[in-house]
């Protein structure tokens, strides 16, 4: 039934599509990022955010997660170990007044102990007294019930990009809701969970971005 | 290919001092009381270079690469690089001439199936508060639904296509046009978990 309402858009849809491929998501397979990036993005996995996620966890809580070093045109996938770098920052910005400036900033950094493990911090968590670091690839709890992951996770992304180069390639639409190219891949996830009331700080709504940085 | 040299070597280093960190009894750690042995940078956060920037899914790689065609380019790079507010009005153009492209090639195509496009007016006004700034909007107060927040499952590819593309207002169609069909995959290929992290485990091979 679904796929047949499909085919009928196909059929409509042919010449268009061919465009919106080209100018509205244009991938390239092994080379796509935000899932496709610039140059400075692509050169370094680390750098390269591919999503953002916000929504509910468990009562008075939100949770935030920001992916990278997904489908980079510098990582072979699935990708076999998280992508971890003492030199980057992750930055949850917050807004909770509305006028699109940061009223909060949660910060994230990676380090390695003497044994060369990699562990994890955030700073500036809503609701959490003060930092909250541990080994990667764990769950770290604070006293708050505030949470922080960091590690390797399944890409939670689905798009079939191939159904955008195929019509590039065809001229036909070939989107398919069968096929997901990011199906099988994988990415270094931030995951953070905090108190949604000292989050927004009185106020009624977030308004979130996140960004990479690297030290100079 | 170094870097992964690099972890493996890591890995080694790690095996040889195993018994040496459970003799001093901290391998426990993620109390998070900051005292787990790992060495953060100190660096404030103005030391660092914004090298990536990201809220809305695929709003960057639609709209601003949209007019240049395909591949990353330094505009891409600037975009990157600014807060919304820097970016003030400054990329509305080239938003603009995105949605034009779009449309002067679709609009027949979607007539042709019954569906009834947005005016170039109507796309930007639908279009352009999702990513004019580019801000994840989120009221806790309301269940977690792209563009309310993103939950995982949100079929946002979808959803952002009838954004751009359809009059919303016309009987029949809305949001969840596309997604209701869907045109994109319905959800992930592998099932979430009911509990932090949430994310499935990764794929191995």
């Amino acid at each position: 039934m679904r796929s047949n309402t499909v085919s009928i858009l196909a059929t409509g849809l042919t010449g268009g599509l061919a465009c919106l491929a080209a100018c509205l998501w244009p991938l390239t397979p092994g080379n796509a990022s935000d899932h496709f990036e610039a140059p400075l993005v692509q050169a370094d996995p680390a750098m390269d955010i591919t999503d953002l996620y916000l929504f509910g966890g468990s009562a008075g809580k939100t949770v935030a997660v920001i992916n990278y070093a997904g489908l980079n045109q510098s990582l072979t996938q699935p990708t076999q170990s998280g992508t971890y770098s003492d030199q980057a920052l992750y930055t949850l910005h917050i807004d909770n007044t509305g006028d699109d400036v940061e009223d909060l900033q949660v910060h994230v950094r990676f380090g390695r102990d003497s044994g060369g493990n990699w562990g994890v911090q955030v700073t500036g968590l809503p609701g959490s007294d003060g930092p909250l670091s541990g080994p990667v690839e764990q769950v770290l709890t604070d006293g708050s019930g505030n949470m922080l992951f960091a590690g390797r996770r399944d890409d939670p992304f689905f798009f079939d990009a191939q159904g955008y180069l195929d019509t590039l390639s065809s001229g036909d639409l070939m989107i398919r809701n069968d096929r997901d190219f990011l199906a099988g891949m994988n990415c270094t996830s931030i995951v953070l969970e905090f108190d949604t009331a000292a989050a927004l700080q009185g106020g009624s709504a977030l308004g979130c971005w996140a960004t990479s940085g690297r030290l100079q | 290919m170094k870097q992964a040299t690099i972890r493996m070597n890591m890995k080694h280093a790690a095996l040889a001092t195993l018994a040496l960190v459970s003799l001093a009894g901290c391998g426990g750690g993620g109390n998070g009381d900051g005292d787990d042995g790992f060495a953060f940078s100190t660096a404030s956060a103005s030391q660092y270079v914004q090298i990536d920037s990201h809220a809305m899914p695929e709003a960057g790689t639609a709209l601003i690469e949209a007019a240049n065609g395909l591949g990353g380019t330094a505009l891409r790079d600037s975009y990157n690089s600014m807060s919304p507010t820097q970016r003030g009005s400054s990329f509305n153009a080239e938003i603009g001439a995105s949605l034009e492209l779009f449309h002067t090639a679709l609009d027949d195509d979607l007539t042709g199936l019954g569906l009834s496009p947005a005016t170039p007016q109507l796309a930007l006004s639908q279009g352009a508060p999702l990513v004019v700034p580019e801000v994840m909007r989120y009221n806790p107060a309301q269940p977690a639904s792209f563009p309310n927040g993103r939950a995982l499952s949100d079929r946002v590819v979808d959803i952002t296509l009838a954004v751009v593309l359809l009059d919303l207002t016309a009987q029949g169609q809305g949001v969840t046009t596309f997604a209701d069909l869907p045109l994109n995959p319905a959800g992930n290929d592998k099932a979430f978990l009911p509990a932090f992290p949430y994310l499935a485990a990764p794929h191995d091979s």
